[in-house]
């Protein structure tokens, strides 16, 4: 193993979080002397110790060598997240946002894996740095540590390049747009900061306050989920908001390549795309499920009158339930989480739970910033069925399972299906894991799915309308372990587990 | 710089690993998943599909590429796809060819003026790399810079040679007209000397020299002119047959092939030749050669070992000179080890003559030869560029870089400490990798 150039690359990349750590702290400057902030000092403290460290791994890997193994990339991006939370998690400990080691852990990494499940129950009162660095903390994960760094340093190049890419980004793989690493990073870069820039214009014209609308766009863009207000977007009470989140977080949860090649001109690429009309198709299906599903409900004459409430109050009218259905589908599917006016899933009924726990684990396109298995992983899923469908009934008969028109190779199929069979062992045993720990199957179960999927709300004690703060300590350490498992598409960390990784052969 | 290279086998990977190193954007085009797929992790971008279709073509954006490579083992695709290339709108096409008659002046301006700007024979180059092999036969290396008016000739040192020894500086004070030497090979180490720097037995010194002064060299050396009167060939691949076509007429040339048809070919196409039938590795074959010091023995089989080998054993019979094919370019350093003499390897070959096409095309850089460590390249001095203020010796250039020759109208100099570059000379230098940028800045304005 190289670890010179691994802790060059870390040194580097702590450099970077230093970076951004230094910009949330002039916000927290401007805001201390607008409105009496007292929360600079921390920020500033956590960027200079971030620095620091920065420095001395950048100092200690200064005589690296070239070359990187597949195992350094793996290892370069497993350790990354860890180490970007845990110098991410300094301002919430010295501001006293949080007052322990788990809370301040699970917050950063809950934030960096664009999870935004939060353990913040008092997010009101938080001082406006905090919650900058807090969204700040989703934008720099959503497009991934490693990638976001190659796109603005020139961290290092060449195949070791080339394995952090393809070890971070999430899909079946072979989605460079450039045959420059680097430059495919830039312009996916830019693409993300486009958005987030046009987001923050068209939330600013509602009725948000430019603060707000900067840290809703940068969570929604990186599909996190933290808001900077405790009841999240129900705090506006605007449809207006509801929708623009609701559109931007589909947008977030496309493949952002299709953006790229949207703009040198060859549109037809979106429907070209299979895994774009798969995703279509699904989030069209379940949103009309929905308002179906709540239309029955409500006329049915055992509903209870908190279940009324809940699914859009008294006497909603076909817009409420289409915007309820729509940012209920849009928010889960995209691993977004944010919670609107009416979100409370958990009261909706146990009718609702299923295709909800269905829409996380789909998750959204690959390449995206959108969490969960990706859509053409299921694309995939359910084409080898068919296919082996086939196969069984008529045995002479020659199937492929095709994507894009081009065969899918056996061994990605292969790929597929381990995902698939490893993603749900995961999620039972960390149920099981949970239920020891003294929570309830409901809540264990939602909250398993909702860490793995990266989505944030889960169910009963850490349903929506809850945080996640009730979770013994034991169970939050490995629940932000499951997170940055979703995140990093669970193989490329699972790898670095596996005895064969720290074998020579 | 936008370089769309079709065919993804041994050729054409090793190309798209060269240049993929430099701010060249390399698309790599093959029809083959497998072989696209285990190269995921180059810097460089791949598609699957057919050189020859419209639509992998426009995917791959040929109409802004600089230089299109189409190097597929069958010689009309790839001549198809630079047909194609060239209308959607490259700037440049290069097709690998496998058919002598194509290389003829008057088929490649026909083919110019078709589309296909340049035809690349590899197993022509191989011919000319093993002829000029033959022609220094005490030399190692001997690579031409600057279409012939410079020569790069890599010598092995042995004991009591007179170059052994002795300093340099006191070297360069009285030969720098007549050669100069730009790297040293130590064991595994290259080191680019400076003034002081003592020349030991069983190095092999790299010198620069021009083609009139090699004589300076061979004596330098304690090299004796060996006379080859006799070349042997192991194998009677096109390579061989290229390479007899590129010697002189009155060398006596024998084939060894193990296929009767192809014995009979050879005997068609090689005027004069010998041919036996036999095997490579068959001791007999050997004995009935009789091979003496006015032999060279030149080994193309298969495979690499075979022809370390069979070189190894020709040795310890008594020849004069060996040749050997090697086919992977990681086994070259330990094959130089072994001291077999020259070696020859298709595709750094292929590899270098694209680069002398993208000198052709971009002025201002070009990669031409990689020894172990370091590079050779040649370089143009642009208009007040700093290697054109002062004479060299007054110039600060880092020690890791060596000026070795230039090409000044046509007529190659070596560079001594005095000499002063004027714009427009190619020079060429010898550098360490890493500071082939650094080079570079100096011919810059």
């Amino acid at each position: 193993m190289n670890h010179r150039l691994i802790r060059y690359v870390f040194g580097v990349l702590l450099l970077m979080e230093a970076f951004f750590m230094t910009v949330s702290t002039g916000v927290a400057v401007y805001y201390h002397f607008a409105c009496g902030d007292s929360d600079w000092w921390c920020l500033a403290t956590a960027a200079v110790l971030t620095f620091l460290a920065g420095s001395g791994f950048w100092w200690s890997g200064r005589k690296r060598e070239h070359g990187m193994e597949k195992r350094d990339g793996y290892l370069i991006v497993s350790l990354a997240w860890i180490i970007f939370s845990l110098f991410g998690m300094v301002p919430y400990l010295l501001y006293g946002t949080v007052d322990n080691l788990t809370d301040a852990f699970f917050e950063a990494m809950s934030g960096f894996t664009t999870t935004g499940s939060t353990i913040l129950e008092n997010i009101d009162t938080q001082p406006h740095g905090i919650l900058f660095w807090r969204s700040m903390t989703h934008w720099l994960g959503g497009l991934g540590i490693v990638v976001f760094s190659l796109a603005l340093l020139p961290l290092i190049g060449g195949t070791g390049a080339n394995m952090m890419f393809d070890a971070e980004t999430t899909g079946l793989g072979g989605s460079k747009l450039r045959p420059k690493i680097q430059s495919t990073a830039r312009r996916l870069w830019g693409i993300y900061l486009m958005l987030t820039l046009v987001l923050i214009f068209l939330l600013s014209l509602g009725p948000m306050s430019v603060f707000d609308a900067v840290n809703v766009a940068m969570s929604t863009i990186a599909t996190g989920g933290f808001a900077p207000h405790q009841a999240s977007l129900a705090f506006y009470h605007s449809a207006y908001v509801e929708y623009v989140v609701a559109i931007f977080l589909f947008i977030a949860s496309l493949n952002f390549s299709l953006f790229y090649y949207a703009g040198i001109g060859r549109w037809k690429m979106f429907w070209r795309d299979e895994e774009f009309r798969w995703f279509v198709r699904i989030v069209l299906s379940f949103t009309l499920l929905f308002i179906v599903m709540t239309s029955a409900v409500r006329s049915v004459d055992w509903v209870s009158q908190e279940q009324l409430l809940a699914l859009g109050g008294e006497n909603p009218d076909f817009l409420t339930v289409l915007r309820m259905s729509f940012f209920h589908v849009m928010t889960i599917i995209s691993s977004g989480g944010f919670q609107a006016e009416y979100f409370d899933y958990n009261a909706w009924g146990m009718l609702f739970w299923q295709p909800t726990f269905v829409l996380m684990m789909c998750g959204g396109c690959a390449g995206s910033t959108a969490g969960g298995m990706k859509v053409v992983r299921a694309a995939v899923f359910v084409k080898s069925i068919k296919s082996d469908f086939t196969r069984m009934l008529h045995p002479r008969q020659v199937s492929i399972v095709k994507l894009n028109g081009r065969p899918v190779p056996t061994s990605v199929i292969y790929k597929v299906m381990a995902m698939f069979a490893i993603y749900v062992i995961l999620i039972f045993l960390m149920n099981f894991i949970l239920q020891m720990l003294g929570l309830d199957i409901e809540s264990a179960f939602g909250t398993s799915i909702s860490a793995f999927s990266n989505t944030g709300p889960g169910l009963g004690l850490t349903g929506p309308a809850f945080t996640w703060a009730s979770v013994p300590d034991a169970g939050k350490w490995l629940l932000a372990f499951a997170m940055l498992m979703g995140r990093l598409e669970i193989f490329t960390l699972l790898i670095v587990f596996t005895p064969l990784f720290w074998r020579k052969y | 710089m936008k370089i769309v290279i079709a065919g993804a086998r041994e050729v054409g990977t090793h190309l798209a690993k060269l240049l993929s190193g430099d701010n060249m954007d390399v698309i790599l085009i093959d029809d083959d998943p497998d072989r696209i797929s285990q190269l995921a992790f180059l810097n460089i971008m791949t598609l699957l599909g057919s050189p020859t279709s419209i639509a992998t073509l426009r995917e791959a954006e040929v109409n802004k590429a600089d230089l299109f490579i189409a190097v597929t083992p069958v010689e009309s695709v790839n001549i198809h796809a630079c047909l194609l290339a060239t209308n959607m709108g490259a700037r440049r096409t290069v097709a690998r060819i496998d058919n002598y008659e194509l290389q003829k002046e008057d088929s490649t301006t026909f083919y110019r003026r078709i589309g296909v700007s340049s035809l690349i024979y590899p197993e022509y180059l191989g011919g000319q790399a093993i002829a000029g092999a033959i022609a220094t036969p005490w030399a190692r290396l001997s690579v031409e810079f600057c279409r012939g008016a410079l020569l790069l000739l890599g010598v092995k040192v042995r004991a009591g040679a007179p170059i052994v020894g002795q300093k340099l500086m006191e070297l360069g004070r009285e030969h720098s007209k007549q050669y100069h030497v730009a790297a040293i090979k130590r064991g595994e180490n290259l080191i680019i000397p400076s003034g002081a720097d003592i020349v030991e037995a069983e190095d092999i010194v790299f010198f620069m020299t021009t083609p009139d002064q090699q004589n300076a060299v061979r004596l330098v050396c304690g090299k004796k002119e060996k006379d080859i009167r006799r070349v042997v060939f192991m194998g009677g691949r096109r390579m061989g047959v290229q390479a007899s076509f590129c010697l002189p007429k009155n060398m006596d040339i024998v084939f060894v092939e193990e296929d009767r048809q192809r014995c009979e070919q050879l005997l068609e196409l090689v005027k004069g030749c010998h041919v036996i039938q036999g095997n490579i590795s068959d001791m007999e074959v050997f004995s009935e050669l009789h091979l003496t010091r006015n032999d060279c023995f030149v080994a193309l089989g298969d495979y690499s070992g075979t022809n370390v080998l069979s070189c190894l054993n020709a040795k310890k019979l008594g020849v004069g000179k060996t040749v050997a094919e090697i086919e992977d370019v990681g086994y070259i350093t330990i094959a130089d080890n072994l001291n077999i003499g020259s070696t020859v390897n298709k595709k750094l070959l292929t590899a270098a003559s694209i680069y002398q096409m993208l000198l052709d095309a971009d002025k201002t850089s070009a990669k031409v030869y990689s020894l172990v460590d370091a590079q050779v390249a040649e370089l143009e001095a642009q208009p007040d560029s700093y290697i054109t203020k002062d004479m060299i010796k007054n110039l600060r250039i880092d020690r890791d870089v060596t000026l070795g020759g230039m090409v000044r109208d046509g007529v190659g100099y070596t560079i001594g400490g005095d000499t002063q570059i004027q714009p427009g000379d190619h020079v060429v230098l010898v550098c360490r990798d890493e500071k082939i940028r650094q080079a570079e800045k100096l011919f810059l304005s």
